[in-house]
């Protein structure tokens, strides 16, 4: 009785620490939320209080009239173009590197995983003199040839461990039974492997929606700023108001967080089940 | 960012070399369509990532006209000149303080807190959703929201601080040359440290539960059980996670960029911020090319290094 007693307090106790830690990591983005729906009186109130009194909702339409809506559909059109590129390419690569065998595949493997660790600002200035000869400077080009030096080598890597990760039987079999290769990848390979590409597309569409270094540096004029670039500028405004900048903040965040839940439920189901058992 | 992936199965593995074996004894030719398959992306690699590459390493030897572009070879004298100056040097100490201070906090707080969430408690689920959702936020996002959170004029933690009379008076967190890059690493370890507990969670819920029921029978107690049996099999995630969280942070322009861009003073300029700075703010691209080529060289020290410690990853073929 007192052993269950004792494990009782004890799972007492690890809630009431688990939550209290939970809050303190979450009380940025609790404050973040509530400083969105203060008017500019009760963001500088002194003492501040924690939940606005009424939900004021000044800070969003301020936003959404002005720059918003064009930085948004910048970043949409830079993070959806990398994703494209990316994934095609990615899927023709990991299809190659997983269903072939020719010299030189494991090297090539090799060079993904370290491209794949390679940090963004050593390109920096050399993509920044090839953005120039180009003449592609404050272009979506510019920003989605940079983005791929990221998305590219992360989406192969992720793609080529999902492609193996996809049993044979099925593609054997088939292949056995006189089926083309083409027949084969169309219709075989890539509805098995397709939860694989929307979560790569997804994780890399993050990546690019995410990026500040480099459209920071390959945009010149306000109407071409992603997202990133926006905020960060209007943050630096000696005129700045918080309450503004929260209810940006909570913005951008909102369309990742969609991507992840989305994620999350997409990766469950396991299509391969039915595939494998005969 | 730098999110995990999917993971390879061994039965995948294996089919992949047996498939792969089964189209090569129909020929070469497979061998051929395989790697013209991987062509296009050969190609886009060659474009996008190895030309450039080669390219800034070329840069580090020559002087960059301004507004013509035109470039000058100089020899060694970029390097002469950044490594002969106090700037780089100061970079590279501020770039490993910053690497080794973020590293330690983000690991114990990293393991501690996956240790904590492995446990049995009430709302488990929803609790691990919440602890991992500052790797979730976009980095601009998070900046800015501890910008304002450390505010000197009406922040929150200021506020909070001088009423329970830990400060008698509003701390520029971000503004002292002192407290600048203990700031930094803060929020940088606020924003990251869900990242190492993703990756020891992960490995914890597959460590098989009769080692601690066969611990537990020898009457092992629990201080014994974490050194003998969790932290032996946490081994290997931890060097990875270790060597990954080093890279990443050690060139992690962004949150110091968008929180003090590099000051106040040089206080919190790393090496990636001096990069961007010599390149964008002075016009020195010859200069900034040649600090990247001296941080790729830094950086390949880590990777053999790496490489020598354990086994390669990229073995897994």
């Amino acid at each position: 009785m007192s052993r269950m007693r004792r494990r009782l307090i004890r799972t007492w106790a690890l809630t009431v620490a688990a939550w209290l830690f939970v809050l303190a990591v979450s009380f940025p983005l609790i404050w973040m939320l509530a400083s969105s729906f203060k008017s500019p009186t009760e963001i500088t109130a002194v003492p501040p209080r924690l939940l606005p009194d009424a939900l004021y909702l000044g800070n969003y339409e301020a936003l959404f009239a002005g720059d918003f809506w064009r930085w948004f559909m910048n970043s949409i059109i830079v993070a959806s173009g990398t994703v494209v590129i990316v994934i095609v390419l990615g899927t023709l690569g990991a299809y190659s590197l997983t269903r072939f065998s020719y010299p030189g595949q494991k090297a090539t493997s090799t060079a993904i995983l370290f491209t794949y660790l390679f940090p963004s600002v050593l390109m920096l200035v050399p993509l920044f003199l090839i953005i120039v000869e180009l003449r592609i400077m404050n272009t979506y080009w510019a920003l989605i040839l940079a983005d791929m030096t990221f998305a590219m080598p992360f989406s192969l890597w992720l793609l080529r461990s999902y492609f193996l990760s996809v049993p044979l039987q099925v593609e054997e079999a088939a292949m056995v039974d006189g089926a083309s290769r083409f027949a084969c990848f169309f219709q075989i390979v890539l509805p098995q492997v397709m939860p694989g590409i929307i979560s790569t597309g997804i994780f890399a569409f993050i990546l690019a929606w995410d990026d500040y270094l480099f459209a920071s540096v390959f945009t010149t004029t306000a109407e071409m700023k992603t997202l990133p670039v926006g905020i960060a500028r209007y943050a630096n405004e000696l005129n700045a108001e918080w309450g503004i900048l929260m209810a940006a903040s909570v913005s951008v965040t909102v369309p990742v967080l969609v991507l992840f839940a989305f994620l999350q439920r997409r990766l469950l189901p396991d299509l391969n089940a039915g595939a494998v058992k005969a | 960012m730098d999110a995990g992936g999917g993971s390879t199965s061994v039965r995948g593995n294996r089919g992949a070399g047996r498939l792969a074996r089964f189209w090569a004894r129909r020929g070469n030719r497979t061998a051929v369509v395989g790697a013209l398959l991987l062509l296009p992306v050969v190609a886009a690699f060659i474009l996008v990532i190895a030309g450039p590459l080669a390219r800034g390493v070329i840069l580090g030897f020559y002087r960059v006209q301004q507004i013509t572009m035109n470039t000058r070879f100089v020899g060694l004298g970029n390097f002469e000149r950044v490594l002969g100056g106090t700037q780089f040097w100061n970079a590279l100490w501020i770039t490993l303080q910053y690497t080794v201070g973020g590293l330690v906090l983000q690991m114990v707080l990293g393991v501690g807190v996956a240790l904590l969430l492995n446990q049995h408690f009430h709302g488990r689920a929803l609790a691990r959703s919440l602890a991992i959702f500052p790797y979730l936020l976009p980095i601009v996002v998070a900046t800015t929201v501890w910008k304002w959170l450390l505010n000197p004029n009406y922040g929150i933690f200021n506020t909070m601080l001088t009423d329970v009379g830990l400060i008698s008076q509003p701390i520029g967190w971000f503004s002292e040359p002192d407290l600048a890059l203990g700031s930094v690493i803060l929020v940088s370890t606020w924003r990251v440290f869900p990242f190492v507990v993703i990756a020891i969670l992960g490995r914890l819920q597959n460590i098989p539960r009769q080692l601690y029921d066969a611990a537990a029978t020898d009457g092992a107690s629990a201080w014994s059980q974490f050194w003998d049996i969790t932290l032996p099999q946490l081994r290997s995630v931890l060097i990875i996670t270790v060597f990954l969280r080093f890279i990443w942070d050690f060139n992690d322009f962004n949150t110091i960029a968008l929180l003090t861009g590099g000051g106040p003073a040089e206080a919190t300029l790393t090496l990636p911020v001096l990069i961007y700075q010599l390149g964008f703010g002075q016009h020195q691209l010859g200069l900034a090319a040649a600090v990247a080529d001296l941080t790729l060289i830094l950086l390949s020290v880590l990777f053999v290094l790496y490489f020598w410690m354990t086994k390669p990853l990229g073995d897994q073929r």
